[in-house]
Formats: C-alpha cells, structure tokens, sequence
C-alpha cells in the first residue's frame, strides 16, 4: 500500500468514512484491496446445495443493469476504474436483478436483508483479478450504516454480525468456465452449488473461455444462523441440502 | 479411457445396447432413454467407478431428444500414456 | 482470399460450404448426432494428404475439432497435461527481449484477433501481424460466440528474430519443428478448443511426400509411425489471473522453462488472462518417432 493511501486509510472511523476513502480518485484502490490477500487465509467451500434452482433464463432477456463491456462505478471505485480501462477490462459479468424466486434462495440459505444480483459471464468475458470490499452491499444500505463504526480487521460495519458473500451456481459448469479464488480454482460445480469464500482475503478472478453462460447467484449478508457455513468450512463433507419447496 | 474404447466396451457388454443409444458430448455420455442411462450407470458403478447422473438441457438445434447424462469423476491415472 | 498456401478449395464441391454463410455455422452445444458422425467419419482409413484434402472441403469444417476428442470427462489430471523437462537458461533476458518486441508492435495496445493470411507454411523475412492463422468459419464461430481478442502470435522457427528461443526449440530434437511465442495480453481469451490440424503438418504434408502418404492416425492426430508433440513453457513466473486451463483441470503457479505436454489431441484447453501482466508462453511443436525420450516417457533438464 502506497504511503498516499496508507495515510487516508488510517483517518477511516466510520462506514460513511470507508465509502468516501474508496471513492477517492487519489488512492490506489487496486493495491489496497491486493494487499488483503492472504495465502494462508484465503480459502473457498461449498456450504449448501439448492436442489431446484428456480428458472432464471427469462431475466437474461431483459437489458443488464451493468453490462459485461462496460466500466461502471456502481462496481468500480474511480481508481479501479483506470486500472480496468487500461488493462482493457470491463465489468466482467452482465449484472441483472433476481426475481422474487431466485431471492428465495436468500431467504433459504438464512440471509437476512442481503444484496443479491445475477452475474452471468457470458463467453468471452474475463473479470479482473481483485479483492472484494462487498462495496455494493455498504452502497445499497449506505444511509442505514454510514455513521456506524467501521471494523477495519473485517472491513465491514462494526455493530454487524459477519456479513458473508456466497456464489449460487445457477448452470452446471462447463469447459472452459475458469474460477479462481487463489490459489485454487473451483471447477466441474453443479447448478445448485453454493460456495462461500473468505472474501476479506481471498483474491479472486472470473473468466468464461467456454461457450455458454455461466450464471451465478451473488448473495451478500449477514445470516441468521451461518453454523452450517462454518461446519462446511471445516469438513467439506458437510453439505446443507435445501429443497426451496419445503 | 477413450470415447472409442468405452464405447466399444460398452456395446459389448450391455445387452440390447446400441451406438445410436448414446454419444459423446463434451467428454459426457448423452443418452436418449434414461432407462437406457440408468442401465449404462449401474454397470459402471459395478465396475467401481463413480458416475455422475444429471438432467438434459435439449437445444432447438439438436435433431435428437436426450434424456440423461453421464459422467464419470475422479479416474484413476492411465500408466501407459 | 490469395495465400501461397492454398490448395484449389475452389475446385471441390462447394455447394454445403460453410466459410461464407454466416448462418451455417454451428453453435455450441454442437449437435452429439452430428459429433458422432463427423467423428465416426474422421476414423475411417486416409493418409494424411487426403485427411487434409477432407478437412478443407468438409460441409461441417467448424465442427471437426471438437468431434475429434474422445476426452471422456473425469480423467485424471496426469492424463491431461504433464511436466516433461525444465529448461535452465537466462529467463530474465528473454522476457526482456519478448517485452521489447510487444512493446515496439503495440501488441497489446493493437490487440484484436483477426482473419489473416495462412503464411507460416513458407519462411518469412518478417512477421507482418499477430493474430494467429484459423479458417474462417473457424474464426467465425469463435466471434459468433463471442472471442475477439484471443492472443498475439509471435513467430520463432520462420523468422530470425529470436536465436535464443530457437536454441531452446533445438533441445527437443523435432523434425519439423515450429515454435512460436503465445503472448496473451491483460483481458485476452481464447475459447476451449481441440487442437486439430496445425500448421507444421501442413507444412510437412506439403513438402515432404513422405509424410503426405503416410496413413494418418486419427487418435494421434499425426502420420502413422511418428508421434506430433506440442511443448509448452512459460517465459515468465505465473501471475495471479493468468488462466490455463485442460478440460476440469487448471494449471497455474507455474515458473519459466518448466517445459508440459498435454493431451492436446483430446483435452479441450482453453486460457485467459484476467490479470494485470501479459503473458508469453513459448510453444515448440515438432514430429518425433518412438525412439524420441518423450516417446519414453523421460524428464530431462537442459541448461541453455
């Protein structure tokens, strides 16, 4: 981290702070976020499986909210902005909204007051490498969390339970989908699949080399009950099964 | 394991299976009956081998109608290849 | 569309010809009845003349490569790619002069795959552009789907610009070696694919009478009695975001000079770079006989 960013970065107290310092076109965002990851933290797991994925093809017909081509600062900081511009990436992922069906798989899984969004990578696309700051969930409740104390060890508000990011798998994979949360990658998944991942220290990157659509489910939140995504972290074994029709 | 080689296992182990049953698509075997399916996968599953059973997504530009897929996970590595 | 290359295509059938319309070109998932049939064909007895003369008449060109693998899902890792020698030279030297030349052709500034002429069949005095050779409706199909900016292609074996690759192409001994350099700019992705018909068998088919008779072997892919071998090396330690991928495995964390084979006949590979740093990997393709070490399985270090 640059001594420019090191400095406004200690000056952070609140949420309302965080989301002014991130903002600021002056700090080199990218080296901040990259210097959360942590090889010996980062990791990823799946902690549940959604045995009927409700049918999402109808909502890719509708105009993305954040097309895959374009930068957007509703995703992007300014400073993540130019780096993107000049490596030529774009948003990496169409973005939609859910239905009202798909953000049953929230209530399911035991999120409470979540962000969700579609991100369907369609061929061709590549997402940046990058550290997640779940900026879009502090956005979306930015008058609710601005003036509450921000924790800097989980970057997150400082009154909130653990808030979690998770990937539902809405296709089986295919050849050529590449994810990767270093240092591994997640492959061969089943629609259905939810991952979860230490999103404060693992890096992570998206490409879609292959031919179709590879649409996932993003759920931010805190969670009634996460129990069963700590047990799954532990022993891989551990999968929760939800039926959305119980 | 080649396409070549399991097919002509196959067809010559399971009775009344035929080479227009099923085919190779993207390294998974597409069958058009998933009776067909359900008795490739416990012949495989026999043979200790761990198959993987999922649904079909048919595309207007197919000629055919499938009802099954099969995978198989975790082979064993080949020595002599 | 004049190359020296080209063969009289005009002079064959084509009536079911798919170069040009748009419309016929297949889309993904292919039809497996189709597969099966273009594949069962591909098996039938041929040498390798008429295999090519097969190839570039054919009413399904865009789906040969994937009905040629017989890739079963599953297989094993070791099976799909596999470090066969490690080669000690001055890596620091040959990222530097792989750099300087991206930087003086504005590769990654000029970075869009295009359609380009089938050159690299005769020697060349210069490279004159980056896009690596496909057939149109090849090309076609891969923007259809939505890739436009796969890699650059960097010659080595027909031009004279890079001795100390060529001193690294000698140590495997190929006969009709071809090496190229695979620069792949931040954002670039080349969709999965199976590696068919390469430009050294072309080029070997074309001169040398021997190899355009022999019977070609369609589960080698290469003429009977040899074996093609495809070597790939980075030039340059793995970057987070630089993604290499053969069928469900991914290869990464990889240092230079470690020298893999892979079941290109077979293995649908695919590679993208969603990090901040090109990435050159250097590709040594070549024709060996059984008695070659790879044909043996062995590891060798090379210190160059």
């Amino acid at each position: 981290m640059n001594n420019n960013t090191m400095s406004k970065w200690q000056k952070v107290k609140t949420v309302g702070d965080f989301l002014d310092f991130i903002e600021d076109p002056d700090i080199d965002y990218v080296d901040f976020t990259n210097s959360f990851a942590n090889n010996m933290e980062q990791s990823f797991w799946v902690a549940a499986r959604i045995t009927d994925t409700p049918n999402y093809k109808q909502l890719l017909k509708n105009k993305p909210e954040i097309s895959s081509m374009e930068l957007s600062s509703t995703t992007m900081t300014a400073s993540e902005l130019d780096y993107h511009k000049s490596n030529n990436f774009g948003n990496g992922y169409d973005r939609y909204k859910p239905d009202s069906n798909l953000v049953k798989i929230a209530d399911a899984l035991g999120f409470e007051n979540a962000s969700i969004w579609i991100n369907n990578q369609s061929p061709g696309t590549v997402m940046g490498r990058h550290v997640d700051c779940i900026t879009c969930f502090m956005h979306e409740n930015e008058e609710e969390l601005k003036s509450q104390l921000f924790d800097k060890e989980r970057r997150q508000p400082a009154n909130s339970k653990n808030i979690w990011r998770c990937f539902v798998a809405l296709e089986d994979w295919e050849p050529g989908q590449i994810v990767n949360f270093e240092p591994n990658f997640w492959t061969n998944w089943s629609k259905g699949d939810v991952l979860f991942f230490d999103w404060r220290n693992t890096a992570h990157s998206t490409a879609n080399a292959g031919v179709k659509d590879r649409p996932f489910l993003k759920i931010t939140g805190t969670m009634k009950d996460d129990q069963f995504v700590l047990d799954a972290r532990q022993d891989k074994s551990k999968i929760k099964v939800i039926d959305l029709n119980d | 394991m080649k396409y070549i080689e399991l097919k002509t296992s196959l067809l010559s182990h399971i009775k009344d299976l035929k080479p227009n049953d099923f085919y190779l698509l993207e390294g998974k075997l597409i069958f058009k009956s998933k009776d067909t399916a359900d008795i490739v996968k416990n012949y495989l599953q026999d043979k200790d081998y761990k198959i993987v059973q999922t649904s079909v997504r048919n595309w207007e530009h197919w000629q055919s109608k499938y009802e099954s897929i099969l995978y198989f996970k975790d082979l064993q590595k080949e020595s002599n290849e | 569309m004049q190359t020296k290359y080209k063969r009289k295509i005009d002079s064959k059938d084509l009536s079911q010809n798919r170069y040009k319309n748009m419309d016929h070109l297949h889309i993904h998932p292919y039809d497996p009845e189709l597969l099966e049939t273009v594949r069962n064909d591909l098996l039938k007895p041929r040498t390798c003349r008429e295999l090519m003369d097969w190839v570039d008449s054919h009413p399904h060109y865009d789906v040969i490569a994937e009905a040629s693998s017989q890739y079963i899902r599953g297989t094993h890792q070791d099976d799909c790619f596999w470090q066969v020698a490690q080669i000690d030279t001055d890596w620091h030297h040959i990222n530097r002069i792989i750099t300087e030349y991206a930087e003086e052709h504005d590769l990654d500034k000029n970075f869009k795959t295009d359609y380009i002429d089938e050159w690299r069949v005769y020697d060349m005095e210069k490279q004159k552009n980056y896009s690596p050779f496909r057939h149109n409706s090849e090309l076609d199909n891969q923007h259809k789907h939505g890739f436009d900016k796969h890699y650059q292609l960097i010659e080595v074996t027909l031009t004279d610009r890079f001795p100390e690759i060529k001193a690294i192409e000698k140590v495997f001994e190929f006969e009709w070696a071809k090496t190229d350099i695979n620069y792949q700019p931040t954002s670039g992705a080349f969709p999965r694919h199976v590696d068919f018909l390469s430009t050294l068998i072309k080029r070997a088919i074309e001169h040398d009478p021997k190899i355009a008779n022999a019977q070609y072997d369609p589960i080698t892919k290469g003429p009977v009695g040899w074996q093609m071998k495809r070597i790939i090396m980075p030039a340059e330690s793995w970057y987070p975001g630089q993604m290499l991928s053969f069928e469900e495995h991914i290869w990464s964390n990889w240092e230079p000079g470690q020298a893999i084979d892979f079941s290109w006949q077979h293995c649908r590979h695919a590679t993208a770079n969603s990090g901040y740093n090109a990435r050159p990997l250097i590709k040594v393709q070549g024709l060996i006989r059984d008695d070659h070490w790879l044909a043996k399985k062995e590891y060798k270090k090379f210190t160059i």
